[in-house]
């Protein structure tokens, strides 16, 4: 492989790496696939933390995540199916159940008003947040490196 | 390169969160204004965005009442987070009926820092390699 396009396979990498970020438009979140946490406080006194899918002047939408067991609960069948949380029916459309070994996870999906809301705070994803430094601090010097060495 | 490449792209949708709140985003106003910070929260209807505010002559920081609040052109932007040499970081609010587009930015792993360390290694690799 000449130097020349050792060089270039080194910026093609980068410009890989440089054209995974990406600005989504918070309405759009979900169809983009971007990922945003949010706890949100009510108006109520309920606490939700969950995966924030879009949000508008008006509403946000998000996906409550409610680990099966304890006080959580799965009741009924098929279509029917719904999450009993303390006795009481939690709010929203369950969209699935996820499995991670032997434990279950409870997706479930809901409209929450900005009235409802007395405060909402949002969260990176955990792999963004811990890989965010790794690269930042590795691929900068790793490029350069490797362009000396081409060159 | 490659694995770091894809990793790099990877993302993880579901519960994994990280503990503290903040995440990269931009915002354009209805007024035709725009602001990049880091989304804090949200409240009585409003955003909360940290904000740098490069330290000026008509940026000036007024402690009130235990707060100490960033004006600008003696109009007050919000308060201080962090008072840095060249910057100042300003929390603001901005209230949601006058936000136009709100952008999250999403997996904006390298910035200004990674391509000074880049230049610095291409450099220090070539002296090392010259002396060699």
């Amino acid at each position: 492989m000449t130097s020349t396009s050792r060089a270039a396979a080194v910026v093609a990498c980068a410009l890989l790496l440089a054209g995974c970020a990406r600005r989504v438009p918070v309405a759009e979140l979900e169809a983009r696939d971007a990922s945003v946490g949010a706890v949100v406080r009510l108006t109520s006194g309920e606490a939700l933390s969950c995966r924030l899918l879009s949000l508008s002047t008006d509403a946000l939408e998000v996906e409550v995540y409610y680990p099966v067991g304890g006080d959580v609960e799965l009741w009924g069948t098929g279509e029917d199916r719904r999450v009993v949380s303390g006795g009481e029916q939690v709010a929203g459309d369950l969209v699935s159940v996820e499995r991670d070994g032997v434990s279950r996870t409870a997706v479930v999906r809901r409209m929450v008003a900005v009235s409802e809301v007395t405060t909402a705070t949002f969260h990176r994803s955990g792999s963004e947040a811990s890989l965010g430094p790794i690269l930042s601090l590795l691929v900068g010097p790793v490029i350069g490196a490797l362009l000396a060495l081409s060159i | 390169m490659i694995a770091v490449c894809v990793s790099g792209c990877a993302s993880a949708p579901g519960w994994r969160f990280a503990e503290d709140p903040g995440v990269p985003a931009d915002v354009r106003l209805r007024d035709g204004g725009a602001l990049s910070g880091t989304l804090i929260e949200m409240s009585n209807g409003a955003l909360v965005f940290d904000t740098s505010v490069e330290r000026g002559e008509d940026v000036e920081v007024i402690r009130r009442d235990g707060v100490d609040y960033v004006y600008a052109g003696g109009v007050v932007l919000g308060t201080a987070v962090e008072i840095r040499d060249f910057d100042i970081v300003t929390r603001r609010r901005v209230p949601l009926r006058d936000t136009e587009e709100l952008l999250i930015k999403s997996r904006a792993y390298l910035g200004w820092g990674s391509a000074v360390a880049g230049v610095l290694a291409f450099f220090l690799v070539q002296v090392l390699e010259e002396t060699q």
